[in-house]
């Protein structure tokens, strides 16, 4: 008897010892069914990576799409006058790189000039083409992601007359890289660009083929503004944090940023980023306002003709004249992606100039701007 | 040697069977949270922007924090070090959840803007992660190997039966 007792404080530990493993196991088996659920979401929407932010902003707006947009911030009107910004045409210390360079960590023709070929492929794109990518991504047949989510309302960025169409982004960053092919169709439909530049995102961040508003300082920390576009209807202010782009992605701060705006003594640009700051909704980059609408990120994740798994990305392995080929003659995913992308920026820049421009007059245009919630 | 010889001792003495199998399903785990935590933030993409051995690294030493955390939870000696030691695990791998997938789109780190936080002040600190955060996931794991050491070191000093 005497040696099956043990004593009272040995007991009492014990039982603390199991509540405590209980404890654990219950956490460790919550992690599991969380993650397993989050697994199950990921996975789960047509076979497609979609993830929850996706799954908020893509597919129930496009499809679903019956939420309001919210009431315009009550912030200060911008109507100013100022001299925007024209860009030089080359940069003596950012020369293109001439000689063939592997996929992935690639600076082929960086910084060189679209040709008047394929420059016509972006100011010239057909409406058709925007109006058959807008009815496939009504009806659904396009594979790749493709929304903005409810887009922000705010008042328009008037600049000697005209709304702006606003951008901010990263030359480093894979989303601007991919984002800008779709930006520039749009902007293309409202005004033509006199010069475009071949570049590409960071090695780090997918080293995907893209276009430069600009000839940008491709390896140090800059900010870049202007290009050469122009239209009756917009302006077009981008505003391009340059850091390496041998490395990954980088940006600098709004401050350093806000600072290097200041230095240039550009009215426009510098209040346009205050602007981006009062808004006070940035979540990363690429970041754009369409007259009226924010839209935070890039509208599309279209780095090939399906939706990507893992590296490398179908896109990092394509050429500019690959690419440029694709939007020239759409026949895949991916271009059609592009044009889609394409289609809800011109939809959100048509609502906020009241539809004044020939390709908001396209038939999938105000079925469109009603699924954004931005129709008149 | 005689500290080499403690550790390995301790390595040997926790890890059973069971509590091996706990370090391989708490690895499991912690990568599939930080898989999830960057793929949140970049469009339902895996895309790291740190080399991803340091995520594989950061999983393993956390799995092997939290089984040494179970271990010394069980050992009535240890009880709050367990704790601290499971904590810390799971906190580093959250955090590098955040960091590594901190890219172009970051609406974890935005996120703190709903606090009162403004954007520009924000953006320092993305700007801060985005260029240093593979020294950042790097000083993480080296703290988590410190610890193991520490708790390797301890288990070593407790006497008595295997757990």
């Amino acid at each position: 008897m005497a040696s099956n007792a043990r004593p009272t404080g040995q007991r009492s530990r014990k039982r603390g010892d199991s509540s405590a493993m209980k404890i654990l196991y219950i956490i460790v088996i919550a992690l599991i069914v969380l993650v397993a659920y989050q697994a199950f979401v990921l996975y789960s929407l047509s076979g497609q990576v979609v993830s929850d932010h996706a799954l908020i902003t893509a597919l129930s707006r496009q499809l679903n799409g019956s939420a309001k947009t919210n009431a315009t911030l009550s912030l200060p009107s911008y109507n100013i006058t100022s001299q925007l910004v024209s860009p030089p045409l080359s940069l003596s210390g950012y020369p293109t790189v001439t000689q063939n360079e592997t996929f992935g960590s690639r600076l082929t023709g960086i910084n060189s000039q679209l040709n008047a070929s394929e420059l016509s492929v972006i100011n010239n794109a057909p409406d058709s083409y925007f109006e058959t990518a807008g009815e496939m991504l009504l009806n659904g047949s396009i594979d790749n992601e493709v929304g903005i989510g409810q887009p922000q309302q705010v008042n328009l960025f008037t600049v000697n007359g005209k709304p702006s169409v606003i951008y901010f982004g990263s030359i480093t960053c894979i989303y601007c890289g991919e984002n800008r092919w779709a930006m520039a169709l749009a902007l293309g439909r409202f005004g033509s660009f006199g010069e475009l530049y071949k570049g590409y995102s960071s090695f780090g961040d997918g080293d995907l083929p893209t276009l430069y508003w600009r000839p940008d300082e491709y390896s140090t920390a800059a900010v870049n503004i202007g290009s050469f576009y122009n239209s009756s209807y917009i302006n077009f202010l981008p505003i391009e944090d340059s850091e390496p782009v041998t490395q990954g992605f980088d940006l600098q701060s709004f401050p350093a940023i806000e600072q290097e705006l200041n230095s240039t003594g550009n009215l426009a640009y510098s209040d346009a980023l205050q602007y981006i700051l009062q808004i006070n909704s940035f979540q990363g980059t690429p970041y754009t306002i369409w007259g009226r609408y924010v839209v935070n990120g890039a509208d599309a994740v279209d780095l090939g003709n399906s939706p990507p798994t893992s590296t490398p990305f179908a896109l990092t392995n394509m050429t500019h004249a690959q690419v440029l080929s694709q939007l020239a003659s759409p026949d895949d995913q991916f271009a059609w992606t592009e044009y889609a992308a394409a289609d809800i920026y011109i939809a959100l820049a048509c609502s906020s100039i009241n539809n004044t421009a020939p390709i908001c007059g396209i038939p999938v245009m105000p079925e469109l701007e009603s699924k954004l919630g931005v129709g008149s | 040697m005689s500290l080499l010889h403690n550790l390995a001792a301790s390595f040997r003495r926790v890890f059973t069977i069971w509590y091996a199998a706990l370090a391989a399903l708490a690895a499991i785990v912690y990568y599939l949270v930080l898989v999830y935590m960057i793929k949140y933030q970049n469009y339902g993409i895996f895309l790291v922007s740190v080399p991803k051995p340091l995520i594989y690294l950061l999983a393993i030493t956390s799995a092997i924090m939290f089984a040494f955390g179970v271990y010394a939870i069980r050992s009535s000696f240890m009880k709050r070090a367990g704790a601290s030691a499971s904590a810390f695990g799971t906190a580093a791998t959250l955090f590098t959840g955040i960091i590594a997938g901190c890219g172009c789109s970051a609406p974890i780190i935005y996120g703190i803007a709903a606090l009162g936080v403004s954007i520009a002040e924000i953006s320092v600190l993305e700007s801060f992660i985005a260029r240093y955060s593979s020294g950042i996931i790097g000083a993480i794991i080296a703290i988590n190997a410190l610890l193991i050491l520490y708790y390797a070191s301890m288990v070593s000093k407790i006497k008595g039966s295997r757990r």
